[in-house]
């Protein structure tokens, strides 16, 4: 009795430490999809922007909520007053220049946002990866010192927006250490560098990033969160127009 | 006494012309001057605009295009999802009913080269059935043009210069050794690079009003490539940037492609989508959806590809931005030709690219859809404009002829339309253009009328009391206003032929051989372009001449009216005591 | 018959603010035929009473029949076609026009009045014979002395055969043996061709060949004397 106990235990612990050795591909992309989940997000944020030897320092102020609401407000200098709003899958930008709502939409949204590597495009970007991929678990890999998994995603839609990523994903603490983006024809577009984490409420959580668009020579972005609060209500009139223009 | 009867008094008023002759000289000098000069400037505007249209025609759009009807509706935006299959058939059809046409597929995207980046309109084309529509092929600086099966592009020489791709033709020195650093493989290399280039005339000529303090400064100034440059050293030339990479580009494109939405939130339904569609449209949209409580959304349900085109359709005319999916795409391309055309447009931001390596996944997913078919038709002159058998209707009967020879027929979401419903912005442009300067004529001339109104004024002064003893002789206030008339009326047709034989001898080598700009531009340092073919001629307007002419006259003719009316409101007696 | 009457004509004229009374309440008749003149003073008003008399002037009152017409009655044109059919003038300064031959001043009134050329040219040949100008069609006015140029006048006058022909101070620009010359010639004409001449003149050679002398003095008639 004791040795099929102890034989059922080995297997057990064989087969979960197997588990732990080899996640599937959909289980590592579900792992990343649910790391971007969270009901409310609140945060100090700053984008650097170095590109053709110049640096720009741009400072918001940011409200989420889940991934398809947020609302972003500069508050640097040359940039105070401009808003953006994501909802219903639709951008909305605010000039206090202008005092006028624009909608990005169309080509507009390849646009460099605020002059930095992230496109409209890329803010827009919510839906779960698994529901656009497939995922192909390419093996592990060694990058800046960590362990990790590279997983190709190959869009199932013909009309999705990137039709392959690459992701390394740490083997141990699961955190996206690194994507690319890759054009149709499979030349690579962009890249960005997880930088910094933090735990906040008991969970890893992004806070440093570096985004590089490979089109502009020597230009990178590196997004900084700080201030995060996570899951604290905010109010549904954030997440509106008549927010954009107070 | 009729009119006939004043006609009889032609010979007086033929004579009064004689009575101050200098008088009589100037005034009809001015009106030849003014007539010669609206004649010669509204040929040479005229030349001018019709050389453009040929251009157009010839370099840009040929006569007419086989588009989607929604293409067209929205063409200032290029909505490169709109797109038809089967070109092959229309392209056959019309080429059995004496229409030569070539597929394009056109869009928009960025172009990196090692030096930068420049927004370019791309066309995807068949280099050969391009050849038999378009002329600016045969307009290729530096290179080769484009052929089928490879990624490659001919690029217009204004972006070519932006991007500092191909033979730069007018460097500065230092960016000309740079380029040299970059692409020569040995000394040998490097010194012929060199000796194809020379200091621009004006440095040589020590400055002048051409000139720029950054093309006179010392070390780095503005060089030029050589005129006398052969082909065969341009070619070598060619082939050593090629060899470096230089010529190697990146075109960054988004591929839009019309996909109806799985799932559209009610929201999004209610307030965005069902206001914008056309009361016709919803019918068919809300057959296509199904609203599911759970979700709070509209789900697609309908499969059919017919039905699935026209939904999008509707939604596209909506402005519904969910109906268009956009796919990036990065493709590495080399540029093998420069092209320097007579017309704008292929000199611009412009490149073409064989439409063949844009089908598929490495390309631009077209899978046989084209944006438009290009039309001429066969074997007419490049000197012609497009006429009524080059019209929409000719050529949409041409068409369906042809197809249905092939058992086929032409689908509803396909029409022709000709060039100039494409170019409504420069026919506006155009005829502000020309425009302007006629009105600055027509006012030169209408000044000449003055002249003659005075002179007219001068003369009634004169013959006070001439004019009251006619009439006390019996003539009536009509006859001597119709005499003055007559009298005047001589000056403006003696003044218009005069000015038109003046007109027609300065605007004959005008018409055959025009003024070459290109020599203007040696004396700018080639600031035009370096083998542009720059002469521009006027033309021949015999309706303008002609009506100049009349118009002339009869003006010239009212002209006395006023004056003499107040010469016979004056009492016959005042008129006969004048001195 | 009548040629021309004149019942209570009155003209007056304003000048700097002040009115002039050239005629104050005239009465005149003239008959076929008649070689008459109106003399007075300068100011008198004859050369106004030629005037209305020859419609170039309009009345203030009172009436003008010429031929029977009352030309107070007529508008512009039908005054102009009157002058045209019926009325010759004599000026002092001749009045020709100096871009025309004398053959073409003399047929002048008859292109005016649309008559055929061949017409034209024998009538024009055969007045140019009555003046004594024959052989000098061609010659240009300022080509001519002045009876000469005064001769060119009288057959323009004379061209059209008309009723009446008006001469205002027709010798005030000769010298009397020329005067003399035209005044016969004149005389003969309306013997011949029965065409009454009214003359306004302060010329007493004129007075002298008048056959009826009427006097003028401010506006009103002096005396109306018909001679032997």
């Amino acid at each position: 009795m004791k040795k099929k106990l102890f034989f059922i235990m080995l297997l057990a612990s064989v087969a979960s430490f197997a588990f732990a050795q080899t996640p599937t591909a959909a289980e590592l992309l579900a792992r990343v999809d649910a790391n971007e989940i969270f009901n409310t997000i609140e945060y100090d944020g700053e984008m650097i922007i170095e590109h053709q030897n110049r640096r720009f320092v741009k400072t918001f102020r940011g409200w989420g909520r889940g991934n398809a609401d947020s609302f972003i407000e500069f508050t640097n200098p040359e940039d105070r007053g401009i808003r953006y709003l994501k909802t219903d899958g639709r951008l909305f930008v605010y000039s206090p220049d202008t005092e006028r709502i624009t909608l990005i939409s169309g080509h507009m949204l390849r646009e460099s946002m605020m002059g930095s590597d992230m496109s409209y495009e890329d803010t827009m970007d919510n839906a779960s990866l698994a529901s656009r991929y497939n995922p192909i678990l390419l093996g592990p890999d060694i990058l800046n010192g960590r362990p990790v998994w590279m997983l190709e995603l190959n869009a199932k839609s013909r009309t999705e927006s990137y039709p392959r990523r690459m992701l390394w994903i740490d083997q141990e603490n699961g955190d996206l250490l690194r994507y690319e983006l890759f054009a149709l024809s499979g030349a690579k577009l962009k890249e960005y560098n997880l930088i910094r984490v933090e735990v906040i409420d008991g969970r890893r959580f992004p806070v440093e990033g570096e985004m590089r668009d490979l089109l502009r020579r020597g230009s990178r972005t590196t997004f900084i969160m700080r201030n995060v609060v996570l899951d604290r209500p905010i109010a549904d009139s954030v997440f509106t127009q008549r927010n954009l223009r107070r | 006494m009729t009119l006939f009867g004043i006609w009889e008094l032609k010979k007086l008023a033929l004579r009064n012309l004689t009575r101050h002759k200098v008088k009589t000289i100037l005034t009809l000098a001015a009106i030849m001057v003014s007539v010669a000069l609206y004649i010669v400037l509204n040929s040479w505007l005229g030349g001018m605009a019709i050389q453009s249209r040929r251009n157009i025609v010839n370099f840009e759009i040929g006569a007419a295009k086989l588009q989607t009807r929604l293409y067209f509706e929205r063409k200032d935006e290029m909505p490169s999802y709109e797109t038809f299959l089967d070109w092959e058939i229309f392209h056959e059809a019309l080429y059995r009913e004496g229409y030569v046409s070539a597929p394009r597929f056109v869009f928009s995207g960025t172009l990196f080269s090692q030096s930068g980046s420049a927004p370019i309109l791309f066309h995807g084309i068949n280099p050969a059935a391009e050849k038999e529509v378009l002329r600016y092929a045969q307009y290729v600086d530096f290179g080769r043009f484009v052929q089928d099966g490879n990624f490659e592009i001919a690029l217009g020489t204004v972006a070519a210069e932006r991007l500092r791709v191909g033979i730069p033709t007018r460097p500065l020195r230092l960016e000309l050794e740079e380029l040299i650093a970059s692409v020569a493989r040995s000394q040998a290399e490097a010194d012929f690079i060199r000796s194809l280039y020379d200091i621009t005339p004006s440095v040589r000529r020590g400055g002048d009003i051409f000139s720029t303090e950054e093309r006179i400064v010392e070390g780095n100034e503005r060089m030029i490539l050589g005129r006398n440059a052969s082909q065969a050293d341009l070619d070598r030339y060619w082939n050593i940037i090629a060899a470096s990479g230089r010529n190697d580009v990146r075109i960054n494109a988004i591929i839009d492609i019309k996909a109806a939405p799985e799932m559209i939130r009610r929201h999004r339904w209610e307030n965005e989508l069902w206001p914008a569609l056309r009361p016709e449209d919803r019918v068919l949209v809300a057959a296509a959806y199904v609203y599911e409580d759970f979700m709070d959304a509209y789900h697609l349900v309908e499969q059919d590809e017919r039905q699935l085109n026209l939904i999008l359709d509707a939604m596209i005319r909506a402005e519904y931005a969910g109906a268009i999916r956009h796919v990036n795409q990065l493709m590495d391309v080399v540029v093998v030709g420069v092209i320097n055309s007579p017309a704008p447009l292929p000199n611009g931001n412009t490149a073409f690219i064989p439409l063949d390596v844009l089908q598929d996944r490495a390309g631009m997913m077209l899978e046989g859809g084209v944006t438009e078919l290009i039309i001429r038709e066969r074997g007419v002159p490049d000197s012609r404009l497009p006429g009524q058998s080059e019209s929409s209707a000719v050529i949409t009967a041409a068409l369906e002829l042809g197809l249905a020879s092939m058992g086929r027929t032409l689908p509803d979401e396909l029409a022709v339309f000709v060039w100039q419903d494409y170019m409504q912005d420069y026919l506006g442009y155009e005829a502000l253009q020309t425009g302007a300067p006629q009105v600055v004529a027509g006012l030169l001339l209408f000044l000449s009328f003055l002249v003659i109104s005075c002179t007219i004024l001068l003369a009634i002064l004169e013959r006070t009391k001439e004019i009251g003893m006619m009439r006390a002789l019996g003539m009536t206030d009509r006859q001597m206003i119709m005499l003055y008339m007559l009298e005047a009326g001589f000056l403006g047709f003696i003044g218009s032929v005069l000015g038109i034989i003046l007109g027609c001898i300065i605007n004959y080598p005008l018409v055959k051989y025009g003024i070459d700009f290109s020599a203007m531009g040696d004396l700018m340092d080639g600031g035009i372009g370096f083998r542009t073919t720059a002469i521009f001629r006027s033309m021949w307007n015999v309706p303008i001449i002609i009506g100049a002419g009349i118009a002339a006259t009869l003006l010239s003719s009212f002209m006395a009216f006023l004056p003499t009316r107040r010469a016979v409101k004056k009492p016959i007696t005042d008129s006969l005591r004048f001195e | 018959m009548t040629v021309v009457k004149a019942e209570n004509v009155i003209k007056d004229y304003g000048l700097n603010d002040q009115v002039i009374h050239a005629l104050r309440g005239v009465n005149l008749e003239f008959q076929a035929g008649e070689f008459a003149a109106i003399a007075g003073p300068s100011g008198s008003g004859k050369s106004t009473f030629l005037h209305l008399a020859g419609c170039i002037d309009n009345l203030t009152a009172g009436s003008i029949l010429v031929g029977g017409k009352d030309t107070g009655k007529m508008n512009r044109t039908q005054l102009a076609i009157l002058r045209r059919q019926s009325i010759g003038f004599i000026f002092q300064a001749y009045n020709l026009i100096p871009v025309l031959s004398v053959e073409e001043n003399i047929s002048f009134p008859l292109t005016l009045l649309g008559i055929d050329k061949k017409e034209i040219r024998e009538r024009t040949n055969q007045v140019l014979k009555e003046v004594g100008l024959d052989g000098m069609a061609k010659r240009r006015p300022k080509e001519m002395s002045g009876g000469q140029q005064q001769r060119v006048a009288i057959a323009r006058a004379l061209v059209k055969k008309p009723a009446l022909i008006l001469a205002d101070e027709p010798t005030a620009n000769l010298d009397s043996k020329i005067g003399r010359e035209i005044l016969e010639l004149m005389l003969a004409l309306n013997k011949s061709a029965g065409t009454t001449f009214i003359f306004s003149t302060h010329d007493t050679m004129v007075m002298d060949f008048a056959r009826r002398l009427i006097r003028i003095r401010d506006g009103q008639i002096e005396s109306d004397e018909i001679k032997g």
